[in-house]
């Protein structure tokens, strides 16, 4: 276990974490100020807000991690336990998660054009999230 | 796959937990191991070995029904 390497990879992550968090809040801002309230409007502050939380959560766990390093240490165990990651591959994760976010985003840009697409997109989206989490939820018994 | 990693860990009075993080791995792996719901990597299966004083061999059995 090579400690050291993987606090950079966290500290790394973190500079993605805030990018991202201010990423969905200057979108959330430009489209509530220039864009006319609406239901595609709606979906996307709705959208900015959850990811923008998301991304906090994400950032205040790991940079607690990064403080202390035997939470470090069971970071790393967490992350690189070979059961989870024969669970997660079987969930089909990342890829699962990754696709459903583009399809999200997506959905948030369609939205603006046709509404039925855009929720075809986003239900579509929360489905295989569904199903990729019903996967996991059996693997994690059955493993 | 059977082993006797329960066995060894009464033996040297060890919890799952402790186990588990001597050999850089999760509880519930340990557990999933122990039942026999998951079968180790080699690499995993050779720490738990080498924690003990054994070879893989003497740790892990395989069963020929398998």
């Amino acid at each position: 276990m090579n400690l050291e390497a993987y606090r950079k990879k966290v500290q790394r992550r973190l500079v993605w974490m805030r990018l991202l968090a201010v990423a969905f809040i200057v979108v959330e801002l430009v489209v509530s100020r220039f864009v006319p309230e609406g239901n595609a409007t709606n979906f996307v502050w709705g959208g900015c807000i959850g990811g923008a939380l998301v991304a906090l959560v994400i950032l205040a766990q790991q940079r607690r991690a990064l403080k202390d390093d035997e939470k470090l240490r069971k970071l790393y165990i967490t992350e690189n336990d070979e059961r989870k990651r024969a669970i997660r591959a079987r969930a089909g994760l990342p890829m699962v998660i990754y696709l459903s976010l583009g399809m999200v985003m997506t959905a948030a840009v369609v939205f603006f054009f046709n509404e039925t697409v855009a929720i075809t997109l986003a239900l579509a989206a929360v489905a295989q999230m569904l199903a990729s989490l019903v996967v996991k939820l059996v693997c994690m018994k059955t493993m | 796959m059977k082993t006797r990693i329960k066995e060894l860990r009464k033996q040297h009075r060890l919890s799952q937990e402790e186990l588990a993080d001597a050999v850089g791995t999760t509880r519930q792996t340990i557990t999933s191991i122990e039942t026999g719901k998951y079968v180790a990597s080699l690499p995993l299966a050779y720490r738990i070995a080498r924690h003990f004083g054994l070879t893989i061999e003497e740790v892990f059995v395989l069963d020929e029904e398998e």
